[in-house]
């Protein structure tokens, strides 16, 4: 007996050697941590329990093939974990290493609590031929299969290309770390093979790159250790999945009795041209510091979010006035309807904060697809069956408003300020179709037309940019001096809590793409 | 359709360019060049009526607004991206701002 456990001590340690000292002082030399530092780091202190530490490809010295797996805690909650590992054979995926994420990701499926994937991985094991490209379909089937089920959040933490970035894409969330992550389909050198472009790792596939312009990064972190505390920090506002649909049941021990900063009538500008910093006001409804933006640095034109409303989380979309005039565009309408289907997944209610001016016109904005992109919102709010509360603060104009929470579109509740204006479209542009004829008029007598336009405008603007013409057809269900916004919110929202919504049952719909 | 002037191997070509990602393309690369030599050009992200511009001398500051250019109802602020001093001004107040026409060059 005593052998037998000196062995497994052995073997045990050898293991956790990953691929050698050596390799490990290589990696804390250029500041990288390796896979079960990080793991460490991610999880509840002594909460890791590793699983598959003894697989390993036959006869390779590839302790764990690769990659490090397991359940562990995180704020007291079961998460699973795996962790690619780059200090054995850099982190490549095989057929065993494909098959121990494989099997902790049908064990989150059993448990039906998050999982976690750490990606730092130079890509498919060449040496494995097939097997590699079997185990990737392997982990991105399961990853749908996952997907609405449990949250998964990918942590992309060194290199993450070819076919193997398309698993984060998969997942709900992607973490990424400055000057560390790195994601492309292709590399630069084939990029300059085949289409003669010159560019850098970091410009073509680094965390500012996902987290700006493509969008695939839904968090950025400085480094390393600040990345995992944000993952920490979203699973705090998750339900362990689907039918964890009263994770919010202690949320009142959660309330800061602090009093609200609740001046929403003073951050909106009182003329309605001017700007304003959307993330106030939602500051102004959630509780104290309960504000977690994602997608932060991506279409910032609308900013999506988590807060928390008397201790329960909520799911917050909003148009930035600040940004493009809070415009709806493609970037835009891909951004929040897939919060929004994530919400809707787990059974996270939904507060939309209105101020859009309508949708961005532009050649190649109508040339990419902004009618297909755009429709991805309606469908969104169409199909969420969450409780749904919308707030107009200001700007409710044409198909904007309708896209984004209206009544008519599957709002519970739509509550407006004084200042809200809905109308079909601006008093500007609604004056030049509605008197084409008296303004051609004016022009061709060498009358005064600004003039008559902005008669014309102030008239339109008293009798439709407000929210009575809507109130008086029964569209909003009332207007809430601003001081009341936050109190009136929380009220609907507990009054929504046993909300059912019975839809004809089909197979599944199409999400416009 | 733009006209643009390109260099290659010390010779300049004038050509015509009518892809929108083409021009985009170029843009970028001009921009970079500009920017190894320090100078910055701010584009509009949105095209409309210049409401208010800065002037060509004026020292600013990253995230200083170097114009207020009103468009889907709204007075949009346009931020310098970062610090130095103003060396060119593209437009007067009352013109209507374009998206490849740098609104000013900072340097």
């Amino acid at each position: 007996m005593k052998e037998k456990i000196i062995e497994l001590e052995s073997r045990r340690e050898k293991a956790l050697l990953c691929g050698g000292e050596a390799a490990i002082e290589k990696r804390h030399a250029k500041g990288l941590l390796t896979a079960r530092e990080r793991i460490e780091l991610l999880v509840d202190a002594d909460s890791f329990r590793e699983t598959d530490m003894f697989v390993h490809k036959d006869g390779d010295n590839a302790p764990g093939d690769g990659v490090v797996c397991g359940t562990a805690k995180i704020g007291g909650k079961n998460v699973c974990v795996f962790a690619q590992d780059f200090t054995v054979l850099g982190g490549s995926l095989g057929l065993r290493h494909a098959r121990k994420i494989t099997k902790i990701q049908d064990l989150a499926a059993k448990m039906r609590c998050p999982i976690i994937g750490i990606n730092d991985s130079g890509g498919a094991r060449i040496q494995d031929g097939v097997d590699s490209l079997c185990g990737y379909g392997e982990i991105f089937y399961r990853n749908t299969l996952l997907s609405g089920l449990v949250p998964q959040i990918s942590v992309v933490m060194g290199p993450c290309a070819g076919g193997a970035a398309y698993s984060p894409a998969l997942t709900d969330f992607v973490f990424m770390v400055d000057g560390v992550s790195k994601m492309f389909l292709t590399g630069p050198t084939v990029v300059e093979t085949v289409m003669g472009e010159t560019i850098s790792q970091e410009d073509l596939g680094g965390a500012r790159v996902h987290a700006e312009k493509a969008g695939t990064a839904h968090f950025f972190a400085e480094n390393e250790k600040d990345c995992l505390a944000q993952v920490r920090r979203l699973l705090e506002y998750l339900p362990q999945s689907a039918d964890d649909i009263e994770f919010d049941k202690d949320a009142r021990s959660r309330v800061s009795t602090d009093d609200f900063p609740n001046n929403i009538a003073s951050i909106l500008p009182s003329d309605g041209k001017e700007p304003y910093d959307v993330r106030e006001v939602v500051k102004c409804v959630a509780d104290k510091d309960s504000f977690l933006e994602v997608h932060e640095m991506f279409a910032p034109n609308i900013v999506c979010g988590f807060i928390r409303m008397n201790g329960e989380t909520v799911g917050v979309v909003a148009n930035q006035p600040n940004y493009l005039a809070g415009a709806l565009d493609a970037d835009a309408a891909d951004k929040a309807s897939r919060f929004i289907r994530f919400c809707d997944s787990f059974n996270i209610p939904l507060l939309t904060l209105m101020d859009v001016p309508g949708c961005l016109p532009g050649v190649d904005g109508e040339h990419s697809g902004a009618v297909r992109h755009g429709a991805k919102l309606f469908y969104a709010y169409a199909e969420a069956t969450i409780p749904m509360i919308t707030v107009v603060l200001r700007k409710a104009y044409g198909g904007g408003y309708v896209a984004l929470g209206s009544r008519h579109i599957g709002a519970d509740y739509v509550f407006c300020l004084p200042t809200a204006e809905i109308a079909v479209m601006g008093p500007e542009s609604a004056v030049s179709v509605l008197y084409h004829k008296e303004i051609k008029a004016i022009v061709e007598a060498g009358g005064d037309v600004e003039a008559f336009k902005k008669e014309k405008a102030e008239e339109y603007r008293r009798e439709y940019a407000n929210p009575y013409e809507a109130g008086a057809k029964g569209y909003i269900d009332d207007v809430v001096d601003p001081k009341d916004v936050r109190s009136r919110v929380i009220d609907a929202f507990a009054s929504l809590k046993g909300k059912k919504v019975e839809r004809p049952n089909k197979k599944h719909g199409l999400t416009p793409a | 359709m733009k006209q643009v002037e390109i260099e290659i191997d010390g010779i300049k070509y004038k050509t015509f360019v009518r892809e929108n990602s083409l021009l985009r393309g170029l843009r970028a690369s001009s921009y970079n060049s500009k920017h190894a030599t320090h100078a910055t050009e701010v584009f509009p992200p949105i095209a409309g009526k210049v409401i208010d511009i800065i002037s060509v001398g004026t020292k600013i500051k990253k995230g200083d607004v170097v114009a207020t250019i009103e468009a889907m109802k709204m007075y949009n602020r346009i931020f310098s991206p970062v610090d130095g001093i103003v060396k060119e001004v593209n437009y007067s107040v009352g013109d209507n701002a374009i998206r490849s026409t740098a609104l000013v060059v900072v340097e």
